[in-house]
């Protein structure tokens, strides 16, 4: 993104007008902000709908957006100094970014580009991702697992929890060389995959800004520029500190097409569902503004279930989704976490709403994470592939926001029930042969099943 | 000059106090006066309204009124309000000014509650001392458990986040607490928790507090793996998992 002021914007982190901790930060400037914004513009959920199919809403929500990031800003945890914008710079910004990236190379190249609400001409791009932790031991093989999806564009891999016989701690040797081995692991996998060029977001195992160096290496390691994609975090909320800039910095430098990692909490600062979905919506802007990003990963997920499918949560996403592809051109997906975990119905059943709850409001998926993110090698490519059967599904047959409500509907009548109950399933080594990396019979049969219980609900699957 | 009592009176007897009109004036309230002045009190609580809170407040250290009703009624207001939150009728921005007002009508208190009850020890909170671990700057879920602390009767010292396991255990010794309570909102943090733990033991220290750990990626697999003496899904199951510890079971 080449309007990117990037020194400028840098330097706001020590000419902002100071706060002195982020309490205050939260009480004196976030709440009231928020609060005068979501009455200002009058953001109500009814509390039924899931896909909102209200255009003006929409873009009121765009514009409460906008303005609260405008008067908010960023919180530096470091220099105690909040990094204002004013309107002109977002405009600058917004007006000059880039709608399109070419990302990976040769045969899996893909045109990264904004969509719009019921697009029927550019397709959801579908991005594999466990977002979870696998066991050193496993976990090139199940990067493998994943590349071998058909459907799959972009790949973000598991992360690895341990080095050498020790948990990777952050800031410490084991996790700088975690993220090695797993950016090694990734090429690896690529190539006996056959899928040498797939653009991966690397690496989530490096949680730190040196990690995250370390692990960028042309030959053997995260690729620059076009080749790989990377994520630095939004800490909650409109929060930031130097290792995130570092990373930003890092990463312009390095060339990559990279994202902005934004996760809400819905009940926390933010508030209810309305909130959350002003502030989830502001968190597209403050990414391409504060750190040049060139997408944002929106994850906002439940304070008490760690998910994104509960039914508010829903609602906010297919909101957001039509907010930003109405009125801007950025770049965004929406990540799945679901409740459950591999070998229930359950998670299909998750998986299938966000997909159906996103795609025609103009989102690209992200998915599938299991479990409320909790466990170690509990992801399996079998509900990724789900999820993404189901975006491609509602893409080709032209689903509209009322029909995509209508099925959003039926399928939470069969799990909103269930999230408070634990339902993790079952672990990677069960539902697939780890050796010949393909999922078991009965997983198969019952990935078939579900998939025909949820088209008889209105989704024509393709094959 | 007569003074009309058209409602019950609450009227504490001091004998060696003169009983003069102002005495009466400024001691004996009408029951009904004090029960909405508590009501009162509980409302500006629940609004997060902190400056009338401690006028509130500060109207019952000069009463009769048994401190205990008053603290009685914060604390109600203040599980209240933690129901209310769990059940996402409310949200954190609302417990935090709520919090707020608490803790300033608290301290105003504080005199009262020590001058009435500092033998009997009825008020003696057990102290836990929280924060995110070293290398970790999410706070939310420790901020949630620290005020869900307070709303049932502990005392929190709230460290922020990125706190050195060191740091920990001399605030801990420093505040004598029941329990510490360790976050950690990523899987590369959470070794800080076992670290903790760790450190307990070689400082020999093993036993002295309860440790409870936390955060959206632990489980209880990993707390018993620990050695944690507590753990627990969310904010609203730890107050049971404290309470627990606290009281030694």
């Amino acid at each position: 993104m080449s309007s990117f002021r990037m020194w400028e914007v840098f330097g706001k982190a020590n000419d902002g007008p100071f706060c002195h901790d982020q309490n205050e930060y939260n009480i004196k400037r976030f709440f009231p902000i928020m609060k005068d914004v979501i009455a200002k513009y009058g953001i109500r959920w009814d509390r039924k709908t899931v896909v909102n199919t209200d255009d003006a809403f929409a873009d009121t929500v765009w514009a409460a957006a906008k303005e609260f990031f405008l008067r908010v800003g960023v919180y530096h945890q470091e220099t105690h100094r909040i990094m204002e914008f004013t309107e002109q710079e977002v405009n600058e910004v917004l007006e000059t970014l880039e709608p399109e990236y070419l990302v990976g190379a040769g045969r899996d190249q893909r045109k990264l580009s904004v969509r719009s609400v019921e697009d029927h001409d550019r397709r959801p791009l579908h991005l594999f991702s466990p977002d979870a932790n696998f066991s050193t031991g496993l976990h090139r093989n199940a990067c493998i697992a994943y590349l071998k999806e058909p459907l799959l564009d972009m790949l973000c891999a598991p992360l690895i929890e341990d080095f050498m016989g020790r948990k990777v701690a952050s800031n410490t040797p084991t996790e700088l060389a975690a993220a090695m081995e797993h950016a090694m692991n990734l090429r690896d996998a690529q190539r006996l995959a056959g899928r040498p060029d797939v653009y991966t977001v690397s690496v989530g195992t490096a949680e730190t800004d040196q990690a995250q160096i370390a692990a960028a290496n042309p030959s053997w390691g995260v690729r620059p520029q076009h080749l790989d994609g990377r994520m630095v975090s939004i800490l909650t909320e409109m929060t930031t500190n130097n290792s995130m800039t570092n990373k930003a910095l890092h990463y312009r430098t390095y060339g990559n097409v990279f994202g902005n990692l934004a996760g809400a909490i819905y009940g926390g600062y933010a508030g209810g569902p309305e909130g959350t979905l002003i502030l989830q919506t502001a968190y597209s802007i403050q990414g391409a503004c504060l750190y040049g990003t060139n997408w944002t990963l929106h994850f906002p997920f439940h304070l008490k279930w760690q998910s994104t499918t509960t039914r508010e949560l829903l609602w906010l996403q297919s909101t957001l989704s039509q907010a930003l592809a109405r009125n801007s051109r950025l770049i965004f997906f929406n990540n799945l976490f679901a409740n459950a975990g591999p070998g229930t119905e359950q998670v299909y059943h998750e998986a299938a709403a966000h997909a159906i709850a996103i795609e025609p409001s103009g989102g690209h998926p992200w998915g599938c994470a299991t479990c409320r993110n909790k466990f170690t090698d509990m992801a399996t490519p079998l509900e990724s592939r789900f999820y993404h059967e189901t975006a491609k599904a509602s893409f080709r047959s032209r689903l509209t926001r009322e029909q995509a409500n209508e099925i959003c509907g039926k399928l939470l009548e069969k799990y909103e029930g269930k999230i408070p109950v634990d339902n993790y399933g079952k672990k990677i080594q069960e539902v697939f042969d780890m050796d010949r990396l393909v999922p078991r019979q009965e997983f198969v049969d019952q990935f078939r099943r579900v998939k025909d219980e949820v088209a008889e609900l209105g989704v024509e699957y393709c094959y | 000059m007569s003074l009309q009592f058209t409602h019950e009176t609450v009227i504490r007897w001091k004998p060696e106090k003169t009983c003069s009109l102002e005495y009466i004036i400024q001691n004996i309230r009408p029951k009904e006066d004090l029960i909405d002045m508590l009501a009162k009190l509980r409302t500006f609580v629940i609004e997060g309204d902190t400056d009338n809170a401690v006028k509130a407040a500060e109207a019952f250290l000069g009463s009769e009124t048994p401190v205990k009703e008053v603290v009685d009624t914060l604390t109600e207001a203040m599980q209240h309000l933690g129901q209310q939150f769990e059940n996402f009728e409310i949200f954190l921005p609302e417990l935090v000014v709520a919090a707020d007002a608490f803790m300033a009508a608290m301290d105003v208190l504080k005199p009262k509650i020590e001058m009435e009850h500092s033998a009997s020890g009825l008020f003696k909170k057990p102290v836990a001392v929280i924060g995110t671990v070293s290398g970790d700057y999410h706070e939310i879920g420790k901020t949630v458990v620290g005020l869900v602390l307070q709303a049932n009767g502990f005392e929190v010292v709230d460290l922020g986040s990125d706190v050195d396991p060191v740091r920990f255990m001399d605030e801990a010794l420093k505040h004598k607490a029941s329990i510490v309570g360790l976050s950690a909102l990523m899987t590369t943090t959470m070794p800080a928790q076992q670290e903790f733990i760790r450190l307990l033991k070689e400082a020999g220290m093993d036993g002295q507090f309860r440790v409870m750990i936390g955060g959206a990626p632990t489980s209880r697999e990993w707390a018993d793996s620990i050695g944690a003496d507590g753990w627990a899904f969310d904010a609203f199951a730890a107050v049971a998992v404290a309470k627990d510890l606290a009281s030694g079971a």
